[in-house]
């Protein structure tokens, strides 16, 4: 499904979740990757669809892909960038 | 890493940018003994303690705070002492007093000048607190930026007895030598070497983190030669900057936003112990004639430099402090 | 002395205001929120543990408030405040502080200012930073400062959702001193802004601007 050549080094679910720990997720799974890590999000609802990916953008990281799935859930494929915390 | 009841707890913290997962942990880490008057201790503690910190300090019975103990997963190893004037933490802490109606806070860290968190605090009184949980609420705000590695080495807040406050000036710290690379160290030593038999002498000019060398002709020799009843030393036994040379240095650092760091001179045949007529050249009448400006003094013997120390005005008095020579000077 | 005052919102802001005023010697305080208390509010509102939660605030805070301040009377609200409650909330008390979180509400109690005579001690923080702003009648008001109030939507991301507990009690018991502060002088507002993070705060004048529909400034 993604690109070639991206294979996401973890992997998160925040299906269950609401904002703002959609994001506090999020934010801590990117944290603990090294710089260029990718991490690979599945989210669902408006809320976390229009905040997760600007939040993640916010800080830095690159969004580099945001993909419908058949079960109404989307993917997120973010790269996490510097500074190193 | 952090539990789940961690994450819970501390969720919004945990997406400000300069916490995050480690942040929290670095908050955790600290231990904070506080010594202040009831009130500001007790808001302090709150703040400290529900923000993630560890707090321990007199018994708070009356208070109106809910006593959440922080969710940790082990000891702090390390400690912060929240001190009220007329002490003065040992290490990194924070210092709370009081000067002429307004209350006084320092924080200090690791790499801040223990002499300077003396000299600013100098002369406060123990803290009379009309605003407990303001001047709380601001030591848990600095203990925060210190745990966090966001404070600067010193920093400083003043409240007025209205509750308004501001930061205070940080001055540069008088107490420690420039740090100069070595590649200018050496320099300096060349330039010194080529000075021999004569006392050689230079500037070093720059900002803390940018150190340049002015290399200096010796005016005593030229003084002795015109004048010698006015200056029977010649350049062998002292050294002197001549002033046009000196005038123009100071002008262009002030042009390029720089400032004297340091000057620097040789004891062809001496030890690096800033003499007599050192101290009197450097503070003619007891006061500094360069204030904020380090000496160096560089020894040689049979035309190498063996060793060097800083002389730093501290508190009435120079403090020697050795300066290391790069190795095969 | 402070006459009876209200606190609306015992939330970040209103915690700390609560107890600097009790400890400053105030005799009245009201107290209102709708809301109980989350497990998320605990790192900035240290007037409630994690026994508490699940409780209404300013239950909690009653408690905690009367046993610390024998003297103090103490009234609580435990419900949201409907905009037909604001003004006669207002009316009956001689300050009101503004510890709400939303953009609506603040502008809601800001126009209430001049309609009811009662001050107002305007406050917000958000992430490492903070403001606070005392309205007197006849004084600049949230709309002299801002213009028309931002859309309620223009809600910070989630990234902008954190905030540091330590600033939250520097800004309440900022809100504090100025409602134990004398009035501001006519035509004048001033607002304080701190910044936690560059360690900065700064106050700037904010005068009345003619015609104001909040405050009602003569045009």
């Amino acid at each position: 499904m993604w690109s070639p050549g991206v294979t996401p080094d973890a992997r998160i679910d925040i299906t269950a979740e609401v904002c703002p720990m959609t994001f506090v997720r999020t934010k801590i799974a990117l944290e603990r990757l090294p710089i260029g890590g990718v991490l690979e999000v599945r989210l669902k609802g408006d809320e976390p669809l229009r905040n997760v990916p600007e939040s993640a953008r916010d800080l830095g990281h690159t969004v580099l892909a945001l993909e419908p799935r058949d079960d109404g859930t989307w993917c997120l494929l973010l790269r996490r960038e510097g500074p190193q915390c | 890493m952090l539990t789940e009841p961690q994450i819970q707890r501390y969720a919004r913290q945990l997406l400000l940018r300069d916490v995050g997962e480690r942040g929290q942990e670095a908050l955790g880490a600290v231990l904070v003994e506080v010594a202040l008057p009831d009130d500001v201790a007790a808001a302090a503690a709150a703040y400290l303690r529900a923000g993630g910190t560890e707090v321990h300090g007199p018994s708070i019975a009356g208070s109106p705070w809910a006593p959440t103990p922080p969710l940790l997963e082990s000891s702090p190893p390390r400690r912060l002492d929240v001190v009220a004037a007329p002490a003065v933490p040992e290490r990194s802490g924070v210092i709370v007093g009081s000067d002429a109606g307004r209350v006084v806070l320092w924080s200090l860290g690791e790499t801040g000048c223990r002499a300077c968190l003396l000299d600013r605090a100098r002369g406060l009184a123990p803290p009379d607190v009309r605003t407990g949980v303001q001047v709380g609420s601001l030591v848990a705000l600095l203990v925060q930026r210190r745990a966090l590695g966001l404070a600067s080495p010193i920093e400083g807040l003043e409240v007025s007895p209205g509750g308004e406050t501001s930061t205070l000036a940080a001055r540069p710290c008088p107490h420690r030598p420039p740090v100069v690379p070595e590649a200018v160290l050496r320099a300096l030593l060349d330039h010194l070497t080529s000075a021999l038999p004569d006392e050689g002498c230079a500037v070093l000019v720059g900002r803390e983190d940018h150190v340049r060398l002015v290399p200096m002709e010796n005016a005593q020799a030229a003084h002795h030669a015109r004048d010698p009843a006015a200056f029977p030393r010649t350049a062998r036994t002292a050294f002197s900057l001549e002033p046009r040379a000196w005038l123009g240095l100071l002008r262009e650092a002030d042009r390029t936003g720089e400032r004297v760091l340091a000057v620097a001179h040789s004891h062809p045949d001496g030890g690096t112990h800033f003499s007599g007529e050192d101290r009197r050249w450097a503070a003619p009448d007891g006061q500094p004639l360069l204030p904020g400006v380090a000496h160096l003094v560089v020894a040689f013997s049979g035309g190498r430099p063996r060793t060097a120390r800083w002389a730093l005005w501290s508190d009435g008095d120079f403090l020697e402090i050795d300066c290391p020579l790069p190795s095969g000077s | 002395m402070l006459g009876a005052t209200v606190i609306i919102g015992m939330g970040g802001l209103g915690c700390p205001a609560a107890v600097a005023l009790a400890r400053a010697g105030a005799s009245r305080l009201t107290l209102v929120d709708g809301d109980v208390v989350e497990t998320s509010n605990l790192h900035r509102q240290p007037l409630y543990g994690p026994e508490d939660v699940g409780r209404a605030k300013v239950e909690v805070a009653r408690e905690r408030l009367a046993r610390a301040f024998p003297g103090l009377e103490l009234e609580t609200w435990t419900r949201r405040i409907g905009r037909e409650d604001v003004e006669p909330l207002l009316a009956r008390h001689a300050l009101a502080i503004d510890g709400t979180d939303s953009v609506a509400a603040k502008f809601l109690l800001s126009d209430s200012v001049a309609r009811t005579g009662t001050p107002l001690v305007s406050g917000g923080v958000v992430q490492w930073g903070g403001q606070a702003m005392r309205i007197d009648p006849g004084g600049a008001c949230l709309r002299c400062l801002y213009g028309t109030a931002p859309r309620e939507d223009e809600v910070p991301t989630c990234a902008r959702a954190g905030v540091l507990g330590s600033l939250a009690g520097v800004l309440g018991a900022l809100q504090a001193s100025l409602a134990l502060a004398p009035p501001s002088p006519a035509g004048r507002s001033t607002l304080h802004v701190v910044d936690g993070r560059s360690l900065r705060f700064r106050t700037l004048t904010v005068r009345q601007v003619s015609g104001c529909p909040g405050c009602g400034a003569r045009a």
